[in-house]
């Protein structure tokens, strides 16, 4: 799966917006963006343009915030969730 | 320019950046201001709700240059693939001039075509969908508007007391004539004063290399004397030690180019009745309650109104550009905007 190219995440002193891309007078489709956390904003970052599977969101999870196997997997299906809800995901 | 002093930043209320922000909208600056908080310390303390507004509207500008990028590439393919030889005017050529040119907010494309060339080029890109009372004509290009000129400069003087098209020297009078039309009647905002800031820095060669794309320009750094003549040439000179007192006073500019190498200035008039115009009328004007209430008012009201902003201005005008005015005044005055083919 990959991250739809149509979102593109904006970072301001600490603070994290996901918007979506809108079509004419450079309008933004959702209207107040989405407010997303760091770990969001780190696991967008990290796998935009690529292809990933949920076990590479896992080992990222793990890798970077040291936390178990277990803890990393419950978070990466909750955030593919997430994503999918939203349709940010492209099979 | 990247000269201010961000650890000497003052404290703010949420009220105060909430008034910046607005003061930015209206001056289509905040994309600016943006990149500027962007790089204020931790310490200094941005409301979280401006901080999502100056996220979503950098986005929106971000978005809307890249849009007027992509019309500019395609129409400018379909001209030169016809022998045609179009110039950008202002707009994205002004904004790759700044460290971050998507975050220059542009509201259209202006494209200059040689008169030679004019003729035949407006119809390549489509029927115009009206022609302004200058000559030029204006298209709608995929939800981007397209003004076609066949005059480079606004000004009412002989081709021989303006420089050569294209070169540096005429993107300078070009700007700075274009600011002082503006300010003789509707008004101007902030954004051009930016953009005419952003064209020394990069011009003169003070523009830092190898930080943004900007580099090239400043190894040739412009012959400051002979822009000066421009200016006298062009009746601009005079207007241009008020246009270069406001960049000294409120933009970091160093008063080029009316300090020489050696640093040595000429005394500039006070900008400050400027500075008092511009943040009264906002981009162009258009926040001018004066100009607003004529605009819902009719045609004649509009076009009365507009000659009230010149004859109003008439004080700053005779000091600063009197040939300029009376050319100007007398074609308003008389309902018809078409010059003389200048260039």
């Amino acid at each position: 799966m990959k991250l739809s190219d149509q979102y593109s995440l904006i970072e301001f002193r600490g603070n994290h917006l996901l918007v979506r891309k809108g079509k004419g007078q450079g309008s933004v489709s959702l209207d107040k963006g989405l407010q997303v956390n760091g770990s969001f904003a780190f696991l967008w970052r990290r796998f935009k343009g690529v292809d990933f599977s949920g076990k590479d969101i896992v080992d990222a999870l793990v890798s970077e915030y040291e936390i178990s196997e277990e803890e990393a997997s419950s978070a990466a299906t909750d955030i593919i969730g997430l994503w999918r809800s939203y349709g940010m995901i492209v099979e | 320019m990247g000269k201010g002093q961000p650890e000497s930043f003052p404290d703010l209320s949420e009220e105060e950046w909430n008034d910046i922000l607005a003061l930015a909208k209206i001056q289509t600056v905040t994309g600016l201001v943006y990149q500027g908080a962007a790089t204020l310390p931790p310490s200094v303390e941005v409301p979280e709700s401006v901080s999502l507004q100056l996220m979503l509207e950098s986005s929106r500008i971000k978005s809307r240059s890249l849009e007027i990028l992509s019309a500019l590439k395609e129409i400018f393919a379909i001209l030169r693939e016809k022998g045609f030889h179009p110039q950008v005017l202002k707009g994205p050529s002004v904004a790759r001039m700044y460290p971050h040119p998507e975050l220059r907010e542009s509201g259209d494309l202006d494209i200059f075509l040689p008169p030679s060339e004019y003729g035949e080029a407006v119809f390549v890109l489509g029927d115009p969908s009206f022609t302004l009372p200058d000559g030029s004509v204006h298209y709608n290009w995929k939800g981007v508007d397209v003004d076609l000129h066949r005059h480079y400069f606004d000004l009412h003087t002989g081709e021989e007391n303006l420089p050569p098209v294209p070169s540096p020297y005429a993107v300078l009078v070009l700007l700075s004539s274009h600011i002082l039309k503006h300010c003789m009647g509707p008004g101007i905002g902030l954004r051009q004063m930016c953009d005419m800031a952003m064209a020394y820095d990069f011009f003169s060669g003070n523009s830092a290399k190898g930080s943004d794309n900007r580099g090239a320009a400043s190894d040739n750094p412009l012959d400051r004397e002979l822009l000066l003549r421009y200016y006298e040439k062009a009746g601009i000179l005079k207007w241009n030690t008020l246009l270069s007192s406001f960049i000294k006073e409120y933009l970091g500019g160093n008063g080029y180019p009316f300090t020489d190498p050696d640093g040595k200035e000429e005394e500039l008039p006070s900008p400050s009745f400027l500075m008092e115009s511009i943040l009264k009328g906002g981009n162009f004007g258009h926040f001018d309650a004066e100009r607003e209430s004529a605009i819902h008012g009719g045609a004649f009201r509009r076009k009365l109104n507009t000659l009230w902003l010149y004859l109003k201005k008439m004080p700053f005008s005779l000091k600063y550009a009197p040939s300029e005015f009376w050319s100007e005044f007398r074609e308003l005055a008389l309902g018809n905007l078409r010059k003389k083919d200048i260039l």
